[in-house]
């Protein structure tokens, strides 16, 4: 069986290296180039998953629009919300009227454009409070550890235990009446939300830095002598991030969605403000003659809510390790 | 501690072509040139190709490789429980007590699990149920498999949880496996293993996961347990320490193929594959201590693009081009001893 | 597993006190005047105001306030509504309409995302997982109110399929669609849990090993795996009792329910403070009990989470 040629390599091992050589040098070549690649960082592997996803174009591409109607509502309906023309009332859509008009005469479609602003100022106001809040009593907590933690942690747990539309009904109907101005209820509105919200952010953030603070890489930053500011924003928020922007991302929609269930019930924004919730319930009494009334606003409300539970989705898998090679 | 059993050795060889007249009654397990391959997304990647070996009644055999080396996918083929898809066997036969269990119905595949092969996994944390109690674990394979009542049921598991020396059995049968040490927990699992009296016990890395003092006692008891009911066991591990001291056979594995099978004793003292050289050259020895970690240059190739010839060539010192043009054919360098290397009988020459 | 219960129990406590205490402070202890807008859009008469300073005591500090609050809610006496009946007996003819319509939507729930759910689990990324996983977001961005006037409208007024709103009896077969729609938002997160937890355990080692025991698949998925996948199903299944809860309003509102949830709206549209504030107090207290019960149910599915 064995070739004399090959006892003769046996002889010469350095012919025998030779292939070797070649064969393993283009695949470490790759290997490391696949390493640089990783160290660009999660966000541009995220971004590369994210703009070949039409789901996820659409979905922002909703987003900014609907962020320039509540801007700038002129450039997407004439006309003033609240003027109705008695002799529309109830009128079906038309090329007059694309959605047609309520019970007042009121144009639907301007009144959709303009109520956008209530809807996406609640969302992201709502989504901006508790996400800082969150992460700052989030961090406070584990960082400080002992009495801080614990105080924390049970508040957190008390206010979780609340559902806050539940809350949000009681704070409303106790705090505001049929004079109290809108602004104030906004206030309250996006108060009580924050007050309600911030716990489960700021258990993601906790868990996050009691986690990742005994990472061995944390560990080795600070036997280095980093600071403890440097190791929290260099090593250990980053960790956080993506987490938090997926739950917060996928919240704005659930905020709107309570904005419109308390303007609905009454114990939202009033007249003359404009906002969706509210005109569901002018149109539910016209629901069997007028369905048009309550059908765009919730479509509006429905197709709004839809676009950031989708950008949430795609940024969680976007961001989620095992869906990227 | 354990009494090495060499009466059933043979006195002839495994070699490949198998009995064709009336089995040798001592076979248990003749594996033929399996092959596993994993299939993704329109690629098909050989894990696991033409391997053979044979398992007699009482014997240990151990299937030696690193990680990747396909040793844990060939267990799973043979108990059956390949993650399908993306896993499938792609060649070869597994032939237990003469039936091929590959072709058997999927039915009476399932009955030879647990009641003709006994499985032992790496990871007891994740391999146990966590939910169910370590009593409701082990007792459901006589209430399942041999309609045992729930009470007979139950004393059988505790008399198993005593054989393999968890103290307090009866208590512990409550217990859930969170509730072991590492070293209990991976007792339990050898239990469920050998609860049905199985002819033959698959253990994968067994006490990899374990302290090296842990390791010891577990290895022994296994060692007796298969001493005392004649079973077969085949030994996957990347241990060479415990390779050396528990196994009858060793099946040397890299990137999917057999490259040594030989006697223990042979693999040790004359290997006939430079990668066996090599391993063991690797071992750290307490009495030279200036030479320094020898290590083999490089790394396993990627499953994905193996190239025609041995797949050890890129690291082997020995390699010629012709290494690189074919699978290299297995030589028979002694009686029961092959290799898949060109230049065998150099390298035994060299021991 | 009774060290466990009684561990939570202990726990529950608090919980429960700092929620009651912010629901009071809430209604009661803000600064302003506490009768504000208490009586409609008239100024309360000051025989109400007598009546109420004594009754909750509202001249004495802060803790006794509070006390003397519990004290009313765990007695049953609640106060009364505007038009002078108690608001006790009010809950107590809402609340077997409530919970009719809460256990209706809860196994409505549990059918729909069982089948649902396990099966997209199993086939993971297949066309009929990814067709339930669209369904299901858009099913969770709907808001509760546009389901209902959509059902409403359609089911009701369009093919008149149903009764666009419930008689005073509330009889079962009238509660389904109001119970299949409060059902729609919660739906989609318990279908998701499932899924994942399915898919998740359909690669985990104990299942192999439950294979490599020679059981059946029905064994093997239906017992090792499932009982695996109920503890975090039941974990959500109760933190949407929230979601739930909150639907009612809504839902018993449109559909014309006389439960507590129709209570709680037509206070709202009325304006009667005391009567919303004291009964989602007392909704709020249900929901911490039944979260308290699923904690419990889950550690005995789930022994690991019965330590620390």
């Amino acid at each position: 069986m064995t070739d004399p040629v090959t006892v003769d390599a046996l002889v010469d091992p350095v012919a025998g290296l030779e292939p070797a050589t070649t064969t393993t040098g283009p695949v470490s070549r790759a290997e490391a180039e696949a390493a640089d690649d990783r160290s660009h960082g999660v966000w541009i592997d995220a971004w590369r998953i994210l703009r070949r996803k039409p789901v996820f174009l659409i979905s922002a591409g909703v987003i900014l629009l609907l962020a320039l109607m509540a801007f700038f509502p002129g450039w997407f309906a004439s006309g003033d919300p609240n003027r109705g023309v008695l002799a529309h009332s109830l009128q079906g859509p038309s090329a007059d009227g694309w959605f047609g008009f309520d019970v007042n005469g009121r144009n639907v479609y301007t009144r959709v454009v303009y109520g956008t602003r209530a809807s996406l100022t609640v969302g992201f106001a709502c989504t901006l409070g508790t996400t800082l809040i969150g992460i700052v009593l989030g961090a406070v907590a584990a960082y400080s550890g002992g009495l801080v933690d614990t105080v924390i942690s049970r508040v957190a747990d008390m206010l979780l235990g609340i559902p806050f539309a539940l809350a949000a009904i009681i704070v409303l109907s106790t705090l505001t009446t049929f004079t109290t101005p809108n602004w104030r209820v906004e206030i309250i509105l996006i108060l009580t939300i924050v007050v309600f919200g911030w716990p489960s952010i700021a258990r993601v953030l906790r868990a996050t830095v009691l986690t990742t603070r005994n990472a061995d890489y944390v560990v080795a930053g600070q036997a280095l002598g980093l600071s403890g500011v440097r190791v929290l924003f260099r090593h250990i928020l980053p960790n956080a991030v993506s987490p938090i922007l997926v739950l917060s991302t996928m919240r704005v929609g659930g905020y709107i969605a309570t904005e419109a269930s308390l303007s609905y019930l009454g114990l939202g924004l009033r007249p003359p403000a404009v906002s969706w919730g509210q005109m569901v319930s002018d149109g539910q009494a016209y629901l069997r003659t007028a369905f048009h009334v309550l059908l765009f606003p919730s479509i509006f409300l429905a197709i709004t809510i839809l676009a950031f539970v989708l950008v949430g989705e795609a940024l969680r898998e976007a961001l989620d390790p095992a869906n990227r090679r | 501690m354990h009494t090495q059993d060499t009466t059933g050795r043979r006195a002839g060889s495994t070699a490949p072509a198998a009995s064709t007249d009336g089995r040798d009654p001592q076979e248990l397990l003749s594996v033929r040139s399996l092959g596993v391959e994993i299939r993704t997304g329109g690629e098909t990647i050989d894990i696991v190709r033409d391997v053979s070996f044979d398992v007699r009644r009482g014997e240990t055999v151990a299937i030696l490789g690193e990680s990747g080396s396909g040793k844990t996918m060939t267990g799973h083929a043979v108990m059956g429980i390949l993650d399908t898809p993306p896993a499938y066997v792609s060649a070869g036969s597994v032939l237990f007590q003469g039936r091929d269990l590959l072709t058997l119905p999927r039915r009476e595949r399932r009955e030879v699990c647990g009641r003709n092969i006994g499985m032992v996994f790496q990871d007891s944390l994740s391999a146990l149920n966590p939910v169910f109690s370590v009593g409701f674990q082990i007792a459901e394979l006589f209430r399942k498999r041999q309609g045992a009542s729930r009470r007979k049921a139950d004393a059988k598991a505790a008399e198993l949880l005593d054989l393999v020396e968890i103290p307090n059995a009866r208590r512990r049968l409550r217990d859930y496996p969170h509730q072991f040490s590492g070293g209990m927990r991976q007792r339990v699992m050898i239990a469920m293993a050998i609860a049905l009296e199985p002819d033959l016990l698959i253990a994968d890395e067994p006490t990899t996961a374990l302290d090296v003092t842990i390791q010891a006692q577990i290895m022994d008891m296994l060692a007796r347990l298969c001493d005392e009911r004649q079973m077969g066991l085949i030994l996957i591990t990347h241990d060479l320490g415990v390779v050396s001291e528990f196994a009858d056979r060793i099946i040397l594995m890299y990137a999917g193929r057999v490259v040594e099978s030989s006697s223990a004793a042979a693999l040790f003292t004359a290997s006939a594959h430079p990668y066996s050289r090599a391993l063991l050259e690797s071992v750290p020895k307490l009495a030279d201590q200036h030479s320094g970690l020898k290590v083999i240059p490089g790394s396993p190739p990627d499953p994905r693009d193996v190239g025609p010839g041995c797949s050890f060539a890129p690291r082997c010192s020995h390699a010629v081009p012709a290494c690189l043009a074919g699978v290299p054919p297995t030589l028979q360098v002694a009686p029961d001893h092959l290799s898949a290397c060109l230049f065998a009988e150099e390298v035994v020459a060299h021991a | 597993m009774l060290k466990y219960t009684g561990r939570r129990l202990v726990q529950f406590i608090p919980v429960l006190i700092g929620a009651t205490i912010i629901c009071w402070a809430l209604v009661w202890a803000l600064p302003g005047d506490p009768f504000r807008g208490r009586c409609g859009q008239v100024a309360c008469s000051p025989q109400y105001i007598q009546a109420m300073t004594e009754k909750y005591g509202l001249d004495k500090p802060l803790p006794v306030q509070y006390l003397v609050f519990l004290k009313n809610v765990f007695t049953g006496n609640l106060g009364q509504t505007f038009s002078g009946l108690e608001i006790s007996d009010v809950i107590g003819r809402a609340l077997p309409v409530t919970v009719r319509l809460a256990l209706i939507s809860v196994a409505i729930q549990v059918v729909l995302s069982a089948v649902v759910g396990i099966w997209s689990g199993l086939r993971a990324n297949g066309a009929f997982d990814v067709t339930a996983l669209f369904t299901s977001l858009i099913l969770f961005s709907l808001p509760i109110f546009v389901v209902a006037f959509i059902a409403q409208y359609v089911l009701g007024v369009r093919l008149e399929l149903v009764k666009p709103t419930v008689s005073t009896a509330a009889p079962t077969r009238e509660l389904i669609l109001p119970a299949a729609v409060l059902a729609i938002g919660t739906l989609a997160t318990l279908m998701r849990i499932l899924r994942a937890s399915v898919a998740e355990g359909m690669h985990a080692d104990y299942l192999r090993t439950a294979r490599a025991k020679g059981f059946t698949e029905s064994r093997v998925v239906g017992v090792h795996l499932m009982r695996n996948v109920m503890a975090p199903a039941l974990n959500v299944l109760g933190l949407e009792f929230a979601a739930l809860l909150g639907g009612t309003v809504i839902v018993e509102g449109i559909f014309n329910i006389k439960g507590v949830g129709g209570l709680i709206y037509r206070a709202i549209q009325d304006r009667e403070q005391l009567t919303v504030s004291t009964v989602v107090t007392l909704v709020i207290v249900f929901y911490l009990v039944i979260n308290l019960v699923v904690d419990v149910a889950c550690a005995q599915l789930d022994p690991r989470s019965r330590n620390d």
